[in-house]
């Protein structure tokens, strides 16, 4: 395989997610929280997706969590990660409630992980665009 | 629950099955498999084409023709039921269900159910890319592919029933036997554990063997009335019992699992009351299951799932052999998506009609009266109880 820079996937931001991209700019990680039944989530859904309530704000979370589960991917399913490869995704359990999807970094330490190891969010970037990592505390 | 017993069941049956040939090269359209698969399961059964008034199938992100276009193709007269669902995994049962809901329903009276594509040298399914609207949290970290999906949950399971991979491996390690039993499954190869754990990883916990292996080819049903049916070819297999259901937060889209509250379960664990309901039986009274296999871990989900073992039992009772011939419930006796091919399902369905029909020569289950099929693996699925007339 020649030698090759990850190229990336730019996400196709959505008017539920604009808000949340934004603070993932500078480096905040934010969910949503229902003010009707106390529920937190992720991904953005326009209503509370446990009350289907409008009553809703974006929450700042504090980035910390559990490790929930992960997947150690050695494929390439697109060409852009290639040079990733392997490389680790997370679900995280965010200490507010809601679960989170993230890149494990740094990637060598999918050696020593383990569930629910505590994790905080850290950001990382391909080209231009921000994307979200946990890292062990 | 006290819920009235659809009136499709009992009253409904499949009459018989087609295949075409399973490879990794077609060099045919899909519509040519498509087709031949359904000629097939029309000559097999003792119909002619001029009886076919409805035909069903489903596809993903257009990898397959439309039920129009093989009705063109058949020369099939007008058509009383069509329809194209745009489904995964979790269709293969509730095609069937639909069609059989027709018939009950006086809309259709012979209508094939079929899945064709050329999944190997075509759209390949595992590496996809699914637009959705969370595919934006997922495809710029890199999460993509079905294995990779399918690991967070198998990952989640292990940690909280302590399974190991000893219990993931003993999936394909009991479903190559079955293969070796079955000249059309394209692996065609015995697996031992050290033999698995030389595969190369694909997503963590998964490895190749525990993928689903793509094929090129076509499968094809044929649902009628019972009362039909017991003037054609075979024994008719009648549809004892079915259910499909969708649990709660589902996702935006085929990929988004953030929002399922539990996923060391699957929706079998919510289908499991219905289903079972649905024909009055208990897992007991079962003597065989094709559970959709698209990875190894939806074995122990839907074993769990249903009822057939308890939590975090499923590795165990698959180790000692209880899902192989002979065992307590043979389970995917073609050797499963993983090794037969990814027919989508709809060759699972296919297995458990042949299984009760007494025509699966070295791999038959002994006195095979009521089988189970499942499909799908993740938020929504569906499953049909069949029982030998
Ligand atoms: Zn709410």
């Amino acid at each position: 395989m020649t030698q090759k820079q990850s190229t990336g996937i730019t996400p196709e931001i959505t008017p539920e997610s604009e808000f949340w991209w934004e603070k993932i700019s500078k480096h905040e990680l934010h969910v949503q929280a229902c003010h009707d039944c106390v529920k937190k989530w992720f991904p953005p859904v326009y209503r509370c997706p446990y009350c289907a309530s409008k009553n809703w704000e974006w929450v700042k979370t504090s980035g910390q969590g559990k490790v929930f589960s992960w997947t150690v991917v050695h494929r390439a399913f697109d060409p852009a990660f290639a040079e990733d490869l392997p490389y680790t995704v997370l679900t995280v359990e965010l200490e507010e409630g809601a679960k989170i999807l993230g890149r494990l970094i740094p990637s060598d330490d999918r050696f020593s992980l383990k569930a629910d190891m505590p994790v905080k969010a850290t950001f990382y970037k391909v080209g231009d665009q921000t994307l979200l990592g946990f890292a062990k505390i | 629950m006290s819920k009235k017993r659809p009136s499709f069941l009992g009253n409904t049956a499949i009459a018989g099955v087609g295949y075409t040939e399973f490879s990794r090269q077609s060099g045919k359209s899909v519509l040519q498999l498509a087709s031949d698969a359904c000629v097939n399961a029309v000559i097999e059964s003792g119909l002619e084409l001029k009886d076919i008034d409805g035909v069903v199938s489903f596809s993903v992100l257009g990898d397959s023709v439309s039920s129009e276009s093989v009705a063109t193709a058949l020369a099939l007269p007008k058509q009383n039921y069509i329809l194209n669902l745009n489904t995964g995994g979790q269709a293969p049962a509730y095609a069937v269900m639909l069609a059989a809901m027709a018939i009950e329903a006086g809309l259709a009276e012979n209508i094939l159910v079929f899945r064709a594509l050329n999944g190997r040298s075509g759209k390949r399914i595992g590496g996809m890319t699914v637009a959705g609207e969370a595919a934006q949290f997922r495809d710029p970290i890199g999460y993509m592919g079905q294995p990779s999906f399918a690991a967070m949950w198998a990952r989640r399971y292990m940690i909280e029933t302590g399974a190991t991979i000893e219990d993931i491996a003993a999936v394909p390690i009991a479903q190559r036997k079955f293969a070796l039993l079955n000249e059309r499954a394209i692996i065609q190869k015995p697996l031992t554990f050290e033999n698995y754990l030389d595969s190369p990883m694909i997503a963590d916990p998964f490895r190749k063997a525990d993928c689903t292996t793509e094929v090129d080819g076509a499968v094809a049903v044929l649902v009628t009335s019972v009362k039909n049916a017991r003037q054609l070819n075979y024994p008719p297999v009648i549809i004892e019992g079915a259910a499909y259901v969708c649990g709660p937060r589902s996702g935006l889209d085929m990929n988004d699992k953030l929002l399922w509250d539990d996923i060391t379960t699957n929706y079998t664990n919510l289908l499991a009351q219905p289903l079972w309901e649905s024909a009055g039986i208990t897992p007991k009274e079962v003597d065989f299951a094709e559970f959709y296999d698209c990875f190894s871990s939806a074995v122990l989900f839907a074993l769990e799932g249903l009822g057939f073992t308890g939590r975090g039992e499923a590795g165990a009772f698959v180790r000692a052999g209880e899902t192989g011939l002979g065992g307590r419930l043979p389970v995917n006796t073609h050797g499963g998506l993983l090794c037969e091919g990814y027919i989508h399902g709809m060759n699972s369905v296919a297995e458990a009609v042949m299984q009760l029909q007494g025509r699966s020569g070295s791999r038959q289950v002994a006195n095979a009266n009521i089988g189970v099929v499942t499909s799908g693996n993740q938020a929504d699925g569906s499953a049909l109880i069949l029982r030998r007339d």
